[in-house]
């Protein structure tokens, strides 16, 4: 029997110290994770943090889109008064018809209920006609 | 809409509730007593210069005629013609009284010479036609005429 360790247990041993090291080593460097993740590595550069790395480089990108111009010009317009408006006195009048309706209508019916008008006086009775509604 | 029709129908059954008035009329055809006893005929009717026709029970009211209006005096007969009263009520009892007086300024218990009566039952119809006799029930303050 040789002493020493036989050489197929030796290699798998030294397979995985390697690979734990080599684990433990990505993972202490953020740097290294980072670009694992598949973000860019920061400049550690002082000038280029002031940039906007989203800001599109195409100028036309940048530009006014026709929708905003019309936008601005709305609210540029100057604005009418409410009372200046059709809509306001329709809707006024259909109130003011509609309450005036109501009213007359309620005090007819409430005279209707009240028995409405009573008989006219004969001729013949020569005046004398009295009690309710006389 | 589906508010709107619950209070439609609140409102329908607010005015069942309130119920409705309805007019009747109580045509009274009033006529002197010109029978023995009684008065004597238009020379004595026409010394008639105010009437006073009054109601109690279901409903009240009092309506004075004459002098000089109203039908008063009368030139000729017996017959003064109709007095209408109307009225709501349609249950109870409705009790006419017509006093009669001789004397033109106005009614003076001392001049009251004649006096009828009638009680009718109010009822849901809209006229009811009825008679009443004044009959003399004191000399007056006018001589008859006779």
């Amino acid at each position: 029997m040789s002493p020493l360790v036989p050489f197929q247990k030796w290699t798998l041993r030294a397979g995985i110290a390697v690979a734990l090291t080599v684990t433990l080593t990505v993972v202490s460097f953020p740097r290294v994770a980072h670009a694992d993740l598949g973000e860019e590595p920061k400049s550690s550069s002082g000038g280029a943090q002031v940039e906007d790395a989203d800001k599109p480089k195409d100028g036309s990108l940048l530009e006014k889109k026709p929708a905003d111009a019309a936008v601005q010009q709305q609210a540029a317009a100057p604005q009418v008064a409410f009372y200046e408006k059709w809509q306001f006195w329709a809707i006024a009048g259909a109130v003011v018809v509609g309450a005036i309706a109501l009213i007359w209508g309620g005090q007819a019916l409430a005279h209707q209920l009240n028995g409405g008008d009573v008989r006219p006086c004969n001729m013949d009775f020569k005046g004398r006609c009295f009690g309710e509604g006389q | 809409m589906r508010r709107l029709l619950p209070m439609l129908a609140l409102a329908a059954a607010s005015v069942g509730a309130a119920g409705c008035n309805e007019y009747h009329y109580y045509d009274i055809d009033v006529t002197f007593n010109t029978a023995a006893g009684q008065f004597a005929g238009i020379n004595e009717v026409s010394t008639i210069q105010v009437l006073v026709m009054s109601v109690t029970g279901a409903d009240s009211d009092v309506l004075q005629i004459g002098p000089n209006s109203g039908g008063l005096p009368l030139q000729t007969g017996a017959h003064l013609g109709i007095f209408e009263f109307s009225t709501f009520a349609d249950s109870g009892q409705l009790n006419f009284k017509i006093d009669a007086y001789d004397e033109d300024s106005s009614a003076n218990p001392g001049c009251k010479t004649g006096e009828g009566t009638k009680t009718i039952n109010a009822s849901a119809t809209i006229t009811v036609m009825e008679t009443m006799t004044i009959n003399k029930i004191a000399p007056g303050c006018v001589p008859d005429g006779t």
